[in-house]
Order: C-alpha cells, then structure tokens, then sequence
C-alpha cells in the first residue's frame, strides 16, 4: 500500500549513496565495458532458476498456491453483480475493480470445494490473467507470496479424484519433505481454460 | 503577436477565413431574402476588411485583391451608390467561396491554388468594380472610410503587396511549430486540449472577431469517450490526423480551473506525506527510547505518543476532506471534459443554407429554408455523423418534395415552400426533422413500384401498409422520382441515412401527408455513450431502463394489482396493462416484496403498454454506458454496463429485448408457440427459424416453408432471432437484411462467431439484389443470398432443400 522509503535512516541512505556513485562513476577499460555489457545483458538466473513464485492462498477450507505470474492484483472485495441468464455457480457476474468491469468466477465452486456460508474479514479478491483472458477470483485469505525450491515440487499423483485436481499442475513438498502438508499448486492454463467454460 | 500559441500565421487565416466566409455567406443570403435591411451590410464589410487585412498579413495578394474590392462593393451598397441586385449577391458569394477554398488547402498549397485561381479573381474582381444596377458612381477606387473597427496591426505595412508564395512569418515561434507538425492541426476529440487553442490565440484584427461567442447553453451532462452499447459507430478518430477542435470557451475556462484545483490537491497529498514519514521515524525512536536503560523513557515515551496520535488525528480529518475535494474536482473535471464534446447543432448545419438556395435556384424552385434549434447542443461525433445524412435528406426534399412554383400556386399554396431542418431534445434523444411542405409521398406510387420492380408480385405488395411501403424509400437503387436527375433520383442517398442512423443505435421515420408534404425523423442518442436512465432494484441488484425507452414509472398500491385470466393486471389512464416480475423475465430469484406499493416499469408503446415489477425506484442518473465484456457473447435483455456513483456496477436494460420477452410470457405474441410435449418418438420433422421484420414477408415465409412440411418458427429482428435460436435445434436459419435492433448481417455473423451455431445453414432473403449487398451477405457467413422476388419461383425452395434436404429425416 504504502509507497514510503522502508527501514534504514536517512545516514544510512546517504553513505550507502555515495559509494555507490563512486563504483558507478568509475572509469571503465574497453574490455571492462564488454564484459560488463555481457554481464548486464545475461539473463537474471543464477538464483532464481531454480525457485518459482508462489502465491498461497486459502479457499473452501483448503490451501492452494497461485503461480504468481497468474495474479496481477489482490484487493479487498467489491460488490458482484449477477447477469441474468449468465451467471451460474462458477461465473458469479460483474465487478468493479478500480474502474474496470470484470468477470467474476467462485474458485469454490471450480474447484468443487464448500464456500465459505459467511465471508471472512480476511476475503480478498484476486486479479488473474491478463488481456481478453483475465478474470476476478475470490479467496478467503491470501497466506502471502513464497518463493518456492523447484526441488520441493513433485507430479501429482495421476490419479484423479476430484475437480481440483484437474487442476492441479505439481505439488509443493512441506520444507521437511514430509508427505503431510503438500499444498497443490494451480495451473494457469487449467485454471483459465475451466473460467473460460463457465462462459457455456 | 509573439504568442500565437504553436500556431502557425497561416492556421490562423484559415480560422480567420472560417469565421468570416460564414459571416458572409449567411449575411448575404439574408440581404437576398430582404435587400432592403442594411444594417445587414455592416457586418459583411467588417468581415470583408478583416479578410483582406488577415491575407495582406499571410501575403497572399490574391485574397487582398478580392477581399478589397468586395469590401468596396459592400461599401458602395451601404452608402446607397449602388443597389444590391441578384446578380450582384452571387458575385459576392462566388468570392466568398473563393475565399472559402482558399482557407481550406494546406499551406503548401498556396502557390498552386494562387496560380490556378488568379485569372477567376482577377475577372470577378473587375465585374465587382463595375457598378451592377444603381448610379453609376465611379469605381471606388479610394477606399471608402474604414468601419472603426478594424485596424490592421503593423505587421501588415511589412508583409504588405508581396505575392511570393510562401507567407513570410512575422514571427519565428509560429514557424517552428508549423514546420514541425504536418500542415493540419487537429487533435482527437478526446485528446487533452492543446495548451493554447484557437480560442484563445490572438487575432490580427481583434475588433472585427464576430467569431461566435461561447454558447451559454451548458452542455445538458457528462457525454464521453466510451463505445455505445451497440452499433459499430463511434470510430476512433483516424490515428494519423491530428485535429484541433474549436472548443467552448467557457467550457475550457472551467476545465482549467478545475484541473489547477486537482494539481493544488495533489500537492497537499505531499505535504502529508512527508508528516506521515516524520511521524515514523519518530515512533521508531520512541521504540528504542522504550526498550532502551533509561527508566525516564516510559514516561516521556507516553508525551510523544499522545503527540503522534493528535497529530493522525489531524491527519485523518485531512486526508478526509482532501480525499472528498479531490473526488469533487476530479467529478467535475470529468463532466466538464465530457461537456466540451457538445457544439450546438448550428456548428453542424451551417453550409445548409447556402447549399438549399443553390440546389433551388439550379431546380428553378423558391424555397424558404429554416433551421431550427441551433443551440441545442449535440455531441460532436453526431454532429459529423450528421452532415452527410442531412445533405442527402436535403437534397432529395428539393428535388423530390417540393414542387415548381407554378404547381404549388396551382395547388393553391404560397409559391415559396417551406423547407426545414430542426434539432431538439425529446426524451432523452436527440430528434432531428428535415421536413418540407410540398407534394408529399405516395404510398401507391411506392406499391407500384414495388411490383414493377419485381421486389413482390401484386397479391403481396397490395398488403403492404404504409409504413411498410415507406421502407422502401430507404433500399438502394430504390427510387420513386419519374426522372433521374443531377440532384438525387439516383438511387443513392436514403440508404445512406439509415445505415448511419442504424450504426448509431437510433430509429427514423418518415412521416407523409400527400399534398401536403413529409418529414424524415431521425432519433439519434443524443450522445453516443451517456444516456440518462431510471436505476431500479431488481433482486437486490441495481438495473438501468434508459429514459428513452420507459413509458413512465408509476407505482400501484397492491391492492389495485388483480389477477384476469390468470394474469397480473392493473388499470393505468383506463387502459389495463399486464404485469410481470422483472426477475422473472430475468431469471432472477424473486426478491422480497417490499411494502403494500409496487414499483412498476412502465414499457411498450402506448396502447400497448406492459409493466415490469421491480424491487425499488433508486431514482435518475447519467450514466456512462461501457460494453460488456465481449466474451459474455450476447446477454439476453442487457444492452450494456455502467459504474453507479458509488462505483458498484450496473447493468443497462435493453428495453426492447425485455418487453418482447415479456409479450411472450404473458402469452400475447404467439410468436414461437409451445412446442415441449409434441415430437417424442416421432419421426423429427426439420425446423427452420425465420427472420423477418416485416409482417407480410414473415407470413409468406412461414407459409411457404409450413407447405413444404417444415416446423416454423419466427422471430422479428436479429436480436430476437438470436434469443429464440438459444433454444437449440434448427436446422436452417431464414433471415432478412434490414431490421432493427440487429440487422441480418450482425445476426449472421453473430451465430458464425457461436461454436453452437457455426454450422446451422443459413438463407439471406433481401431485398437488396446489388452484388455488392449479396457480397456482403456471403462473406458474413450466409450459404445463400437470394431476393425476395425468389418466393414467386421456385428458387427459394429449392434453396432449402437443396441446403437441408427434405422436411423429414
């Protein structure tokens, strides 16, 4: 929410400041200048290819986890509108989100799971996808975005016994690899390709 | 004349030009209409004189030639040495198309245009020093004494008789600007506003400006930028060309204002900022005091806090009421910008006159043209959608509606008819008239040529009603006039009207008394995205009926609501009017019924009146319609969206769809009959769904394919046609071309977009036979084009079988 400088002091700011101009400022040899070049064009890896983001969240009593590439935004709720002859359990109507009309779909009722009979304080909204395809969910709490070890997702188990499941992609491992406390992280594409069918 | 705001000299002649030409233009066919009123001369040397100094300043000779001795020749007029004589008006008034031309090429243009146009001006300016008519009084070559208004600025003793070419500037800051853009300066109509527009820019001779004053008549409410519910208009403006736009001024005083307001509240969002940062860092160091040795801490801790918090409090008030003021500025901001969209409907018809007396005068006709609500504002994407429409109604009124003097004199009416077009607000349209009172249309003559035409044989064209036949008038090709004629009579014209009153979402008529003259009415939305509009509750959820569409909104004591026929009914004016449960049409869950009185929507047309049951009248709101989302397809009974100002949304009612369903659930319209219990076990029979607007054809259709053994359904437009084919199940669609609501090419494309619909066959039956039209059927998906004469063949039904075989299989 808030755009204000976080954590260190102004001293802090100003001294890491300055040394940062002078490494910045520093003149550069031709070779320097490539190899840094090259440096710089690299594609940001190292660390991150191994780890993929993950949106956590918390529906119809379960846990799930979001690619995070999926989520654009998550507000708190606004009012849905029906649309007569339309909307049915998935694809719950209309609603305003920051002055864009959008679809709203109940991920309870994709994912065949109860809905929450009383909505918490904690329910949040989701915006998913992006151009002709994106789409609002609703949450009953968002645990945070985590950074996940692709070591610590497996496959599914191929059999598949519930509407989740179909939309299941891997799981992610609890860190201490135990098999209790796997948490099923969503496919984007199964995810959007079940939105796109509450359409009829 | 150092700030000429990004303009350059020669830009500004043109809107110089502009202004004057139109002075001229209108001043001097009131002078024809009554040579004798001379205080209609004033204003004409005026714009004469400024012309000629705003060319002697841009260096174009040509134009200071003419202007001068037009000028002179007003003058001569004024002073009694010379009386006004027809052929003197049209000396003039070919000047000023002269000078109209020459403010509409680009400035790259000019040696051209000059070298082109100096032998016309040179004999036109010696036929207007040659006194027509009066006492022959030299040729005024000493200028007459000047009006006092309009001193030449010195710009023009410099620039002064230099007929090169290309204008030297007198300034370089206009240079730089017109040699950096392209010649035109023109912005989208949503575009911010240039910093300086032409409104405000300076003019050469600032006295002589009878540039029109703002119109106080404020633009009625917010009018916008987003697409209309439906039909295709509303075309962004072409990327390439950048346009300005003449606007308000008033309208732009405000919206500056109001944007300075939005740029000092945002400002203060700044300073609270920095507050909030300060009051951090403090309860960061109160933290440390608090966990640090000193035992003082606690207590002085305890100060600072109780400081902090009054100063959020303070922070909170603040940010409250710069939150509000921001919303209010913000608010009206956005309507002032929507409002400087509106121009009055003059801006929009001001060659007319000029175009009306020469098209009489080249016919031989004596006709009296009026226009009529000028001010009445209209959005400016209209406004241009207009122009075209109005030149063809025009012109086909002319020629076709009003008669040669001596017949209307032998028909006993004044020789001068009576020719108008008129612009005003009604019921939340905009209704434009072009109407005359000459000879009328008549039906028989249309009935005939229908036959003739081989477009129906005898036995269908003589059921055709009046309305039905007046249709016609609106096909290509169609034409009733005994000869072609330069004018119109080509068969091109009134089609064009409708495809742009139809792109607009709007209706036209055409109302007729034989003998005594017709009337083209076109109801246009008086934007193309902000209707005014009822907001209801319906299952707890706001609706829109757009005012245009409601009959009235009354409420009924309970009491007074009684069962007939097992129907709902009340009495309203005498007439009893059938009532049905909006979420029922809608499909809704029934909401609670509140209260011993019922909001009732009032729908339909007079006589035949229905009324929908809602939850709640919220009241009257502008509303800035949005589409909805494409992949919703099409929603039966909504037409659009919109954000309520509380920001929830809402969806629009489309009145039209709705009170068709309603027909149909109160049982009046046996349109698509019960059909449930027959057919189990059966041998199927084929179903076809016909698409017709017109009554009689519908019938001929459904007869015609009943005969042949199929199962016929019908439906009245593209709309309904698309709501009665989610029903499933046919096997051959039959449509039309020209309905309303949706036409038939829409409709066709619409079910070839639809997976479920994709591969249904489907028969376009028009009457339009161009090839073109036929082209544009095929490549929207039809399987077959053929015209309504192919019911009087065989061709129609062999179509259908040759598409979908025989009627049982």
């Amino acid at each position: 929410m808030s755009e204000l400088p976080v954590g260190s002091s102004d001293g802090e700011v100003r001294r890491g400041a300055d040394s940062m101009r002078a490494l910045l400022e520093r003149p550069l040899g031709a070779s320097e200048l490539a190899r840094q070049t090259a440096e710089v064009a690299r594609p940001l890896k190292q660390d991150e290819s191994d780890r993929v983001s993950v949106l956590l969240v918390e529906c119809g009593g379960e846990r799930f986890g979001l690619p995070g590439s999926l989520v654009r935004r998550v507000t708190a709720p606004v009012p849905i509108h029906r649309i007569p002859h339309r909307s049915n359990a998935v694809l719950r109507g209309l609603c305003n989100l920051g002055g864009h009309l959008s679809l709203v779909a109940s991920l309870e009722a994709l994912l065949d799971l109860p809905a929450a009979t009383q909505p918490g304080a904690e329910r949040r909204m989701l915006l998913v996808g992006d151009g002709a395809e994106q789409w609002v969910i609703e949450v009953d709490r968002v645990l945070g975005v985590a950074r996940i070890e692709t070591s610590r997702l497996v496959d599914p188990p191929s059999t598949v016994r519930a509407a989740k499941d179909h939309l299941t992609e891997r799981l992610i491992l609890p860190t201490d690899g135990s098999s209790e406390g796997r948490v099923a992280l969503v496919s984007s594409e199964r995810l959007l390709a079940g939105l796109r069918r509450s359409l009829g | 004349m150092s700030d000429l705001g990004g303009f350059s000299l020669f830009e500004l002649f043109k809107a110089e030009a502009e202004t004057h030409c139109g002075t001229l233009n209108e001043g001097l066919l009131r002078l024809e209409g009554n040579p004798a009123d001379l205080s209609a001369i004033e204003p004409l040397m005026r714009a004469a004189h400024s012309l000629k100094g705003a060319a002697r300043i841009i260096g174009v000779d040509l134009a200071v030639r003419l202007a001068h001795a037009m000028e002179d020749c007003l003058v001569a007029v004024q002073k009694g040495q010379e009386v006004l004589v027809p052929a003197r008006i049209d000396q003039l008034l070919q000047g000023t198309d002269l000078l109209t031309k020459l403010g509409q090429i680009a400035e790259a243009e000019l040696p051209a245009f000059t070298e082109r146009n100096s032998p016309a001006v040179d004999a036109l300016v010696e036929t207007l020093r040659v006194p027509a008519g009066g006492a022959g009084s030299t040729a005024p070559a000493v200028a007459p004494p000047k009006p006092a208004a309009a001193p030449t600025p010195p710009e023009s003793t410099v620039a002064a008789k230099g007929a090169e070419p290309p204008p030297p500037p007198a300034t370089d800051a206009p240079t730089q600007a017109s040699s950096g853009e392209p010649a035109v300066d023109r912005a989208p109509p949503t575009a911010p506003l240039p910093s300086a527009p032409r409104v405000a820019a300076p003019k050469p001779s600032a006295a002589a400006s009878p540039k029109a004053p703002p119109v106080a008549a404020r633009a009625p409410k917010p009018p916008a930028a987003e697409p209309a519910p439906r039909g295709a208009g509303h075309a962004a403006a072409p990327a390439t060309e950048v346009k300005t736009l003449r606007v308000n001024a008033e309208n732009l005083d405000r919206m500056m204002r109001l944007a300075g307001e939005m740029m000092i509240e945002s400002r203060r969002f700044q300073t609270l900022r920095e507050s909030v940062r300060r009051l951090k860092l403090e309860l960061e160091s109160l933290e440390d005091e608090i966990d640090g040795p000193r035992a003082s801490g606690v207590a002085s801790a305890r100060d600072s806090l109780a400081a902090i918090r009054r100063t959020l409090a303070g922070h909170a008030g603040d940010l409250e009421n710069m939150f509000r003021r921001t919303e209010e500025a913000a608010t009206a901001l956005y309507h002032e910008v929507l409002g400087s969209r509106m121009r009055p409907f003059a801006d929009g018809t001001a060659g007319l006159p000029r175009m009306v007396r020469d098209l009489a005068k080249s016919l031989g006709k004596k006709v009296r043209f009026e226009v009529l609500g000028g001010t009445v504002p209209v959005d400016r994407d209209i406004l241009a959608k207009l122009e075209a429409p109005l030149n063809h109604m025009l012109r086909n009124c002319l020629d076709h509606g009003v008669e040669m003097p001596q017949d209307r004199a032998a028909a006993g009416k004044d020789e001068t008819a009576r020719v108008f077009v008129e612009a005003r607000h009604h019921a939340g349209m905009l209704l434009v008239r072009v109407g005359d009172d000459g000879r009328g249309i008549d039906p028989e003559r249309i009935r005939r040529k229908v036959v003739e035409k081989g477009l129906q044989n005898e036995t269908l064209a003589a059921g055709l009603s009046t309305a039905e036949l007046l249709d016609f008038l609106f096909l290509p090709g169609f034409s009733t006039a005994s000869k072609v004629t330069e004018i119109s009579g080509r068969g091109v014209g009134l089609d064009v009207v409708q495809t742009m009153v139809q792109e607009t979402g709007g209706s036209l008529k055409v109302e007729t008394d034989l003998g005594h003259g017709s009337t083209f009415s076109m109801r246009l939305p008086i934007t193309l995205s902000v209707i005014r509009a009822a907001v209801v509750d319906i299952g707890g959820e706001p609706y829109a009926f757009p005012l245009s569409r409601l009959e009235r909104v009354v409420k009924v004591p309970r009491g007074e609501i009684r069962p007939i026929e097992g129907r709902q009914k009340f009495e309203l004016d005498g007439v009893s009017v059938g009532l049905v449960q909006a979420t029922a049409v809608l499909e809704l869950p029934a909401g609670a019924a509140a209260g011993d009185v019922a909001s009732v929507m009032v729908v339909g047309q007079t006589g035949e009146w229905l009324g929908l049951v809602v939850d709640r009248f919220l009241g009257e709101e502008d509303l800035v319609v949005r589409p909805l989302d494409p992949r919703l397809g099409r929603v039966p009974h909504v037409a659009s969206a919109a954000l309520l100002e509380d920001g929830r949304p809402l969806l629009v009612v489309d009145v039209d769809d709705l009170t068709a369903s309603v027909r149909q659930l109160l049982g009046e319209g046996r349109l698509r009959g019960a059909r449930s219990a027959e057919g189990a076990g059966k041998r199927r029979r084929k179903r076809i769904l016909v698409v017709e607007d017109s009554i009689t054809v519908r019938e001929v259709e459904r007869q015609l394919l009943a005969r042949m053994g199929f199962e016929v359904d019908v439906a009245v437009d593209g709309i309904d046609g698309w709501n009665v084919l989610q029903a499933g199940g046919y096997d051959l669609i039959v449509s039309d071309v020209d309905m309303p609501r949706m036409n038939g090419i829409d409709f066709v494309r619409t079910l070839r977009r639809d997976e479920r619909f994709r591969k249904i066959p489907v028969i376009i039956v028009s009457y339009k036979d161009r090839e073109e039209d036929r082209l544009r059927g095929m490549e929207a998906g039809a399987n077959a084009y053929l015209t309504k004469g192919s019911f009087h063949d065989r061709s129609f039904a062999t179509m259908v079988t040759d598409l979908i075989g025989p009627s049982e299989g």
